[in-house]
């Protein structure tokens, strides 16, 4: 990782630095996640990221299971990514099982899903990002705007958060077309808010004082360690998978990519803000193209996949997402890897953000990034009578099921 | 569009819409690596994978609008293959993933220690006796 390369006079001003451990548990974070800041005075000299915390072994998992049940897992990496990891896995098993095109009104209901998520992903960042800064109100605003985001992905699949909407070959339900003009209402009033917050994020004298220089991360340190999405794009880089490797229909509709040259707090904001104009407009034009195509969900896909192997890479809403799996000729995949975009984001760029900054700054510069921990931890029991501890493994887990 | 230095890169044992499979001679990974850097190709991933027979490392990259993997395969006796840290910095979280997962060494890779799993997590989980053996524990 960046923090350890050899820095003589870095690694000697550590040493009599004052150590301060943040987290795995602390109220910054809203998943666990370790920092040790090396502190003089206030001034942060260098930090060590440590993840790990959440892991759940879930590539082991999925050789378990069969290629429908794995949709569900794969949903459940992460809880606002859930749509990304199951399309990106699906459209994995599709390459893996050489299905070559999906219909087309597929396509444009896996795409609705996949930036309404971004859309939501988005909004809970903003909040995040003004409740670190201390703007209580933005985060209350744009909380409250996601529950609009929330009820249109209820709309299409019944489910606000985990949405099981792709399946191998297609999707499993169809989007209700007497919902098209409810749904574009809501777009209406989110690119009113969007706008406003866009507003807020380049004026407002708070934010720009908190947000302004801070976390600068170059351009170089970003093709270096391959860093990935909107913190990619905020230090200038034209890094997206929707127009480098167009996937779905992305090169079929009107959009652009956005980026910034700030490479600081406010330009990873500002991209986001940015993009959730792009969002809107690729909705929209999903929604009125739907509505000519024909009626097909999906195409044929069989249980069995003979050995083969299949990349997916895909755009999240934090970065590039890549899936990689094999088959064995059964029903089950005899490998699937997965490397998700913060695996790369938090522990190669947080150091290089964070070092000559104060302390006081850490929580709105590691909120910019928009961590996630899609890898789980283990689960521990702690009888507080008799102190003992007692692992939650999955015999104990299906005890409980069966009671 | 189909780079010709992609295919030139070693044998291309499968071939899917934009994507391209690469079988690269364990000799040769680190040339066929550098080439891929001399080009700008971006490095998406490192991943392991135990064949039953070997052990394979396949190396994920992204350039002019296509995916390429390069695989090579390296013996169960000695699991090791040389470091891509030099040619790529961001290899080093992955390979260290793969050093967990499977037990594969890494020389040259400066910080070669576990990144995700802790003292309890069961040693080289996704090495094939050991995913056995835990599927029927359970």
């Amino acid at each position: 990782m960046p923090e350890k390369r050899p820095d003589k006079t870095r690694e000697e001003r550590k040493k009599a630095c004052y150590h301060v451990p943040i987290g795995p548990q602390h109220p910054m974070y809203v998943e666990s996640e370790n920092i040790m800041v090396h502190l003089d005075g206030e001034t942060i000299v260098d930090v060590d990221v440590n993840i790990g915390y959440m892991h759940r072994g879930i590539e082991e998992l999925m050789q378990r299971r069969n290629y429908i049940q794995n949709i569900f897992l794969a949903e459940r990496i992460c809880g606002i990514c859930s749509g990304i990891h199951s399309m990106t896995y699906t459209q994995c098993v599709e390459n893996m099982a050489g299905i070559g095109e999906i219909p087309e009104r597929a396509k444009l209901i896996r795409m609705i899903i996949l930036e309404l998520e971004r859309l939501h992903s988005h909004l809970l960042f903003f909040g995040v990002a003004g409740y670190e800064i201390g703007l209580d109100t933005l985060f209350m605003y744009t909380w409250r705007d996601r529950e609009h985001v929330l009820d249109m992905l209820e709309m299409i699949s019944g489910n606000r958060i985990n949405y099981a909407m792709p399946t191998p070959g297609g999707v499993r339900r169809n989007l209700p077309e007497e919902k098209i003009p409810e749904m574009l209402k809501k777009l209406d009033y989110l690119e009113k808010q969007c706008r406003y917050y866009a507003k807020v994020f380049q004026h407002d004298k708070l934010f720009s004082e908190r947000s302004v220089g801070l976390g600068i991360l170059k351009r170089d340190d970003v093709q270096r360690f391959h860093i990935v999405g909107p913190v990619a794009r905020a230090s200038g880089v034209r890094d997206d998978v929707r127009k480098n490797i167009p996937y779905l229909v992305y090169d079929e509709l009107d959009w652009s990519m956005i980026t910034q040259t700030g490479k600081d707090v406010r330009a990873r904001v500002m991209v986001k803000a940015l993009e959730m104009f792009q969002s809107i407009s690729i909705l929209r034009q999903c929604l009125k193209r739907i509505v000519k195509t024909p009626k097909e969900l999906k195409v044929r896909f069989p249980l069995v996949i003979p050995p083969s192997e299949g990349i997916a890479v895909m755009e999240a809403p934090r970065g590039e997402l890549v899936y990689h799996g094999r088959s064995n000729g059964t029903d089950r995949p005899e490998r699937m890897r997965i490397r998700t975009p913060s695996f790369v984001n938090i522990p190669y760029s947080l150091p290089l953000m964070l070092r000559d900054q104060q302390l006081a700054d850490l929580p709105i510069i590691v909120a910019s990034i928009d961590p996630c921990f899609s890898c789980c931890d283990r689960v521990t029991l702690l009888d507080t009578r008799t102190g003992e501890k007692k692992k939650v493994d999955e015999t104990f887990l299906r005890r409980l099921r069966d009671v | 569009m189909t780079e010709r230095w992609i295919t030139g890169l070693g044998k291309v044992y499968h071939k899917w819409k934009n994507t391209i499979f690469i079988d690269v001679p364990r000799k040769e990974i680190i040339k066929a690596l550098g080439k891929a850097n001399e080009k700008g190709a971006i490095l998406n991933d490192v991943a392991g994978y135990d064949n039953g027979k070997e052990y394979e490392v396949s190396y994920t990259f992204t350039t002019g609008g296509e995916v390429f993997t390069l695989r090579t395969r390296i013996s169960r006796v000695k699991p090791e293959i040389e470091s891509a840290t030099k040619l790529f910095p961001g290899a080093e979280l992955m390979e260290r993933e793969c050093f967990e997962s499977l037990g594969i060494d890494f020389p040259g890779n400066p910080f070669l220690k576990n990144v995700l799993h802790d003292k309890t997590t069961p040693k080289t989980p996704l090495r094939r006796k050991e995913a056995k053996d835990a599927r029927e524990k359970t």
